[in-house]
């Protein structure tokens, strides 16, 4: 019952988030200058045919009314039509979007695959040559954007080693193998610049962990090191690094958008700068709008799993 | 002193800590010995070394600590020679922790069998089930209701005392020879503090185990103990029986820790309090440790190096101490400060402070949903429900002119919510307070806040309770100036004098609060308190986390400065020995209502209300030769979320009388003739006064959770 | 008054002793501080750096000016005239990656000092208040948060019409929330501590305790926090200008050097890899002040003890 209590608040807190993301979304793409009739009909349009257009996208109307009808058709998968393409924006994300989740989860079990083992091995060595160069791994992760990763990646392991490709992409369910080939390298240069984060939270609520009473205790009664770091203090320490991790996934989509550049990789970070680019307000609005939403929903999932792991929330009891 | 059949022989230990400012040394040569089936005390002020102790004789001590020198014997084998494999044998299996905070040192994501079952399997060659068995059967043995099923649950589904006797039944698990307890009730409350020390009785009569009992509180010892260890800055100063030792201390500052205990059932007299503080172990004087601060000490005493552990010429066996001049004083008698005799008080009958029902009800859990809560009604269907906390429920008493009342109760008994909600820190749900006959629950924030100044508040924490970024002179004298009671060098003039009255130089006034001892600030927050020249004081725990010499100090200051500033004291404490030796009027709370009110003497001497007599009857005595006669109260405080119906104490009363104990609630009547003394129970005084026959007296069993 | 005058000044001293011990002794802030002190000094002196030219004796005279083309000397490989090699325009890469530490010296500093004025008020009043304020205006900063920053960043620029003062613009509202986070739960654990109460109990107003009790004992978390804000400022500025968004050209920032330099990688790496160094070399600083700060002031208790 606690368990099913403290999820509900968490959707209710979602969705009063989504409603000032949607008023965020569509504030600031409205303030987009550029008149977007004139945009679709070109230079040569008459002021009638402007006119007539607007009435027809409903951009005559008040800006509070033109927001209900956007989040209205919102509920009901209603995205609009792309000012460039000509299609639903649903039809366009929907197209994309799959990939970038691609990427976006094969960078972060690549971060997470290097980053546990390294946070929970420099908190045991804490203030040890090993923990120092795993800090200092950790910084140079840390020191260049996700797009320069790329560049670093493609240059060392396609343009000088040779062997992978340097951008395009291939789906899995045509060529399994060459999908793989092509998502080697921006996975693993997403995943190398997430690293370093996921790390050191890991490190840090590992040192604050061991420094609990309760490990002191297990101590005390025997049991080994390695028992104490991995039965007692790691399923703690990890409690933190949840949140982290959704909040990396996240981040790994903002980077999407632009390593999506550097790879030419065919996704929703392209769509955005497309969108941009274009003044594609309809389309930039979706987009925005579905990343915001991967980011509560990564979000909302670690909330769960974190209330599964910890007993206090699955079971109530101390607030 | 090491004997070869002793079962625990610790010899010239010392271990250091490496810190920035050098090397601390924080265990300093100790030695001492503990038999089979022994119960030693070690006891000491904070920062002695006791617990440092402790974990060196496991070997707990981790970077930037080190065991330097010494040797640790148990049971004929040398612990410091053994490999870290070989002692984790020894640890948990034959010589156990039972660490100070329960709340803590459970883990929290595992369930308590696990954590009881791991270290079964760790020591014993046995498998899953069997391990499961040998924990229910441990968890029996500490008197855990129903083992079977709570062993499969989380920490956090047990109260503080239960998770203590998870603790213990960890620690009994694998049949150890010796256990350490390292203030293993020190975290609790006083009526649980009894049961847990009943148990440890219990459990060391029946199966003969050692006990070594780290505590800084001589009442726990006197009570546990058969023979103890005093510890002054890094040093055990003397050792001895613990009925030797209370007869007639050999040295000095035994003596005065002993003095330094406002006794539960004492008159009001002055405390014996000795100036200063330990000295840091940084910078320890030439000669005995204790000198600055020895009535005793002699010229001798201040060169040289800390005098060893010796036997004292005329003493018991067993007993030795560490000064020079154990063979000549004789401290048998109390120490009494020459000329100083604790003034009778005359008290007004003009209240000053009245409160009427008042009421404090907090919203459960926090943020915007936080106190809503999913419910399954009787029908079965989902409802949401919004959840209140009744801190303080209905509460009222006076406080007249030049008078100190006590607010004393348990953890959770809503005594510092009222202080709160009284001083209009926080906003009453209901009821009336008067102030010098401003209804403050009427007036606005402004005409409270031209108030505020006649109402001061000292806290528990007394570091918490300063700004760490302003000097002594900024923090005084900012309410000087807001209430335009000085300026400039006449402010600077009046924060100087302030500071010299509560026992500070005047040059301290531009130092910051980290440069001070926990003892001093709590000075400095006096001298706050008093800069803005109030009638009434709230002091929410002033001493509680301080140190027993420290608290002795404080208490005597805050009594002589009630008369020269003419001050009213709201004394809120946890400690009915402190609230007896210093207030006038009590009233004891238990879950957001008084129980009784009336003077000291009416409260305590000797107690009705089965509450009180119960809290009375829990606390150890400090003196081994009174042993306590312990009321042992079923269960624990029942949540103020779903407080009982009825009398709120009728779910653990030893005295209940039936139902209308459950469906009527008492209302506070006046005893005899006088109406200052008011009682809520539905017993006669006659059938108060009556002892308790036997516990588990009346009423369903209520299984503490 | 002058003795105590001198006093304080001592108490000061003793107060901040040890702060400054312990930074000294953390190797992370002390390289941290070095890197960002050197930073400093090659933005300040740039111009007059660049004039080095190891050919010419005595080293002077024949100045680079980052942004003189030289369409003869284009993609140049590092040597002695050109210590970084020239760009596709024959420019001088060397003094470009001096005068644009100025760029990202600017950006990180007037960025992060507006978000600092913004979520600092934001995050503390939330703090102090508490209840319905706090969860507005925690809500609002959750939005702000759910967009990834360089989609945030991105959209605003773009709304605004990239520039220079459009990023700093940009950068100061994403990061906004971030320090506001921070600010909130320092203030949230300030607010606990006594000394807020007894303030109250003095008839002290709400202003005078959010800013004179409870703000100076949060600049601990804050000072960490922007630290490593302007490292991560640093990195969108040079994503914003990489994908044409940020700076404009012929700015030397950067990013836009790896913009422009991208295309010719495959021949001449170094027009993408000095930069890149740069960019390293600056985000690594601030993040070991950044760590460095924290180890010492320990954001989670008080701040100087």
């Amino acid at each position: 019952m606690a368990f099913i209590s403290y999820l509900l608040k968490r959707l209710a807190f979602m969705a009063i988030t989504l409603l000032l993301v949607t008023l965020i979304a569509f504030g600031l793409t409205n303030i987009l200058p550029g008149n977007v009739a004139l945009l679709i009909l070109g230079p040569n349009a008459t002021e009638e045919s402007i006119a007539a257009l607007e009435a027809q996208l409903g951009l005559d109307q008040p800006l509070y009314l033109q927001y209900i009808d956007w989040v209205v058709g919102l509920i009901q998968g209603d995205m609009g039509t792309s000012l460039r393409y000509g299609t639903p924006v649903s039809e366009l994300i929907a197209i994309r979007l799959p990939r970038s989740l691609l990427l976006a989860i094969s960078a972060t079990i690549v971060s997470v695959t290097l980053s546990i083992p390294l946070g929970v091995i420099a908190a045991v060595r804490k203030n040890t040559p090993t923990d120092l160069t795993a800090s200092m791994l950790a910084f140079v992760g840390l020191s260049l954007p996700i797009f320069l990763w790329g560049l670093v990646f493609i240059y060392v392991f396609a343009l000088t080693l040779g062997g992978f490709p340097t951008r395009g992409y291939v789906s899995p369910f045509e060529d399994p193998i060459a999908a793989i080939h092509h998502l080697i390298l921006p996975a693993s240069a997403m995943g190398v610049a997430l690293t370093a984060y996921i790390m050191r939270m890991t490190r840090s609520s590992m040192i604050d962990e061991l420094s609990e009473d309760y490990v002191e205790f297990a101590r005390s009664k025997g049991l080994s090191e390695r028992a104490v770091v991995l039965r007692h203090a790691l399923k703690n320490a990890a409690i933190p690094v949840i949140t982290v991790i959704a909040f990396q996934f996240s981040y790994a989509f903002g980077g999407v958008v632009v390593l999506e550049e550097v790879f030419s990789w065919p996704g929703i970070g392209r769509l955005t700068l497309t969108a941009i680019e274009n003044r594609d307000i309809p389309l930039l609005q979706g987009c925005i709008i579905v990343i915001a939403l991967i980011y509560m929903l990564s979000n909302f999932l670690a909330d769960a799993f974190y209330a599964y792991v910890d007993p206090r929330i699955r079971y109530g009891g101390e607030e | 002193m090491t004997t070869t059949d002793s079962l625990l022989a610790v010899d010239d230990l010392r271990t250091q800590f490496r810190t920035e400012e050098g090397i601390v040394t924080a265990v300093n040569d100790v030695s001492f010995a503990l038999d089979h089936g022994e119960v030693m005390g070690i006891v000491g002020e904070s920062g002695a070394g006791k617990s440092v102790t402790a974990k060196s004789i496991m070997r707990l001590i981790r970077y930037p600590g080190e065991i330097v020198s010494g040797s640790i014997t148990f049971d004929g084998q040398d612990l410091l020679a053994l490999s870290e494999k070989e002692m984790r044998s020894v640890r948990g299996n034959k010589i156990t922790l039972i660490p100070q905070d329960p709340m803590t040192a459970l883990n929290p994501v595992l369930t308590v069998g696990q954590q009881i079952i791991e270290t079964i399997q760790l020591h014993q060659n046995v498998g899953e089930s069997e391990a499961r068995e040998i924990a229910i059967e441990a968890m029996e043995d500490v008197e855990i209701p129903d083992p079977a099923s709570r062993i499969d649950e989380y920490p956090h589904e047990f109260s503080g005392g239960m998770r203590q006797r998870v603790l213990i039944a960890i620690g009994l698990a694998c049949e150890p020879d010796l256990i350490i307890a390292d203030e293993p009730t020190t975290a609790l409350d006083v009526t649980t503090q009894a049961k847990i020390l009943e148990l440890l009785n219990d459990l060391r009569e029946k199966r003969g185990v050692s006990i070594l009992m780290i505590t800084h509180n001589l009442g726990v010892v006197a009570q546990t103990c058969d023979r103890v260890g005093v510890m002054y800055a890094g040093n055990l100063v003397e050792t001895g029986r613990v009925a030797d030792i209370f007869e007639q201390p050999r040295h000095p500052y035994t003596r005065t820790l002993i003095d330094a205990i406002p006794a539960v059932d004492s008159d009001r007299n002055r405390l014996y309090a000795l100036g200063g503080s330990m000295p840091d172990l940084q910078a320890l004087p030439d000669g005995c440790n204790f000198a600055d601060r020895c009535p005793h000490a002699i010229e001798a005493c201040r060169s040289g190096s800390d005098p060893a552990l010796e036997p004292v010429a005329g003493a018991p066996g067993g007993t030795e101490a560490a000064c020079i001049r154990a063979d000549e004083l004789d401290l048998s008698e109390p120490a009494v400060e020459e000329g100083v005799e604790r003034r009778h008080r005359e008290t007004h009958t003009e209240p000053l402070l009245e409160v009427n029902g008042l009421e404090k009800h907090f919203s459960a859990g926090d943020g915007l949903f936080g106190n809503l809560s999913l419910a399954r009604t009787d029908g079965g269907s989902l409802t949401l429900e919004r959840r209140y906390v009744k801190a303080v429920d209905g509460v009222s008493f006076t406080i007249n002119r030049g008078e100190t009342v006590g607010l004393v109760g348990e953890s959770g008994c809503g005594k510092s919510t009222v202080a709160r909600t009284v001083m209009q820190l926080l906003e009453p749900t209901g009821g009336e307070v008067y102030f010098d006959g401003h209804p403050l629950h009427e007036l606005g924030k402004r005409e409270i806040r031209s108030l505020r100044q006649e109402m001061q508040i000292i806290f528990q924490d007394p570091k918490s309770s300063l700004n760490p970024r302003k000097t002594v002179g900024q923090i005084i004298g900012r309410g000087m100036e807001k209430h335009d009671i000085a300026t400039g060098n006449e402010k600077r003039e009046r924060i100087e004098e302030l500071l010299e009255r509560v026992g500070l130089q005047a040059s301290d006034i531009d130092k910051y609060p980290h440069q001070f001892s926990g003892g001093q600030q709590q000075r400095i927050a006096i001298a706050n308190a008093l800069a803005v020249e109030p009638e009434l004081i709230v002091c929410d725990e002033p001493v509680s986390a301080l140190d027993v010499s420290v608290q002795a100090q404080i208490l005597n200051l805050l009594d002589d400065i009630q008369d020269e500033f003419g001050l009213s004291y709201l004394f809120i404490s946890h400690n009915i020995s402190v609230v007896r030796h210093l207030c006038d009027r009590v009233a004891v709370m238990y879950l957001g209502k008084i129980a009784e009110f009336g003077s000291v003497d009416d409260v305590f001497d000797p107690p009705y209300h089965p509450y009180t007599e119960s809290l009375l009857s829990a606390v150890p005595h400090a003196d081994p030769a009174q042993m306590s006669d312990r009321i042992l109260l079923e269960g624990t405080v029942p949540s103020p979320l779903d407080p009982p119906s009825g009398c709120p104490f009728h779910t653990r009363c030893p005295k209940k009388i039936g139902d209308v104990c459950e469906t009527d609630e008492p209302l506070p009547e006046a005893v005899g003739d006088e109406s200052t003394h008011q009682i809520s129970c539905h017993l006669s005084v006659e059938e108060m006064s009556e002892p308790v026959t036997d516990r588990p007296v009346a009423g369903s069993k209520v299984e503490e959770s | 008054m002058s003795t105590s005058r001198f006093t304080l000044t001592e108490e000061r001293k003793a107060h901040y002793g040890r702060f400054i011990r312990q930074f000294r002794r953390n190797q992370k802030a002390m390289i941290g501080l070095v890197i960002i002190v050197a930073l400093f000094f090659v933005a300040i002196f740039a111009q007059k750096i660049t004039i080095f030219d190891m050919t010419i004796q005595p080293f002077s005279l024949t100045p680079h000016e980052p942004e003189a083309t030289n369409i003869q000397n284009r993609e140049e490989s590092p040597s002695l005239q050109h210590l970084m090699g020239t760009d596709d325009l024959g420019r001088d890469i060397f003094s470009r990656v001096l005068v644009g530490a100025r760029i990202s010296l600017y950006v990180g500093f007037t960025s992060i000092s507006a978000a600092m004025v913004m979520g600092t008020t934001i995050g503390v009043v939330a703090g102090y208040y508490q209840g319905l304020i706090d969860e507005g205006l925690m809500r609002a900063m959750d939005a702000m948060m759910s967009f990834p920053p360089i989609l945030l960043a991105l959209t605003i620029v773009a709304v605004l019409e990239p520039s220079l003062n459009n990023v700093i613009i940009a950068l100061a509202l994403v990061y906004t929330p971030f320090i506001a986070r921070v600010a909130r739960s320092a203030a949230l654990s300030v607010r606990n501590e006594s000394f807020v109460e007894a303030a109250v109990a003095r008839g002290e107003s709400d202003t005078y305790i959010i800013f004179r009790e409870v703000l100076p004992n949060c600049v601990g978390p804050l000072l960490v926090q922007a630290s490593i804000n302007i490292a991560f400022t640093m990195l969108l500025e040079a994503s914003l200008s990489f994908l044409g968004l940020g700076v404009q050209p012929p700015t030397p920032s950067w990013g836009l050097m790896i913009n422009q330099g991208w295309a010719f990688m495959g021949d001449a790496p170094w027009l993408v890899f000095f930069p890149a160094l740069a960019i390293a070399i600056a985000v690594i600083g601030f993040n070991l002040l950044g760590d460095g700060l924290r180890d010492v002031l320990d954001p989670k208790g008080e701040i100087i003890e």
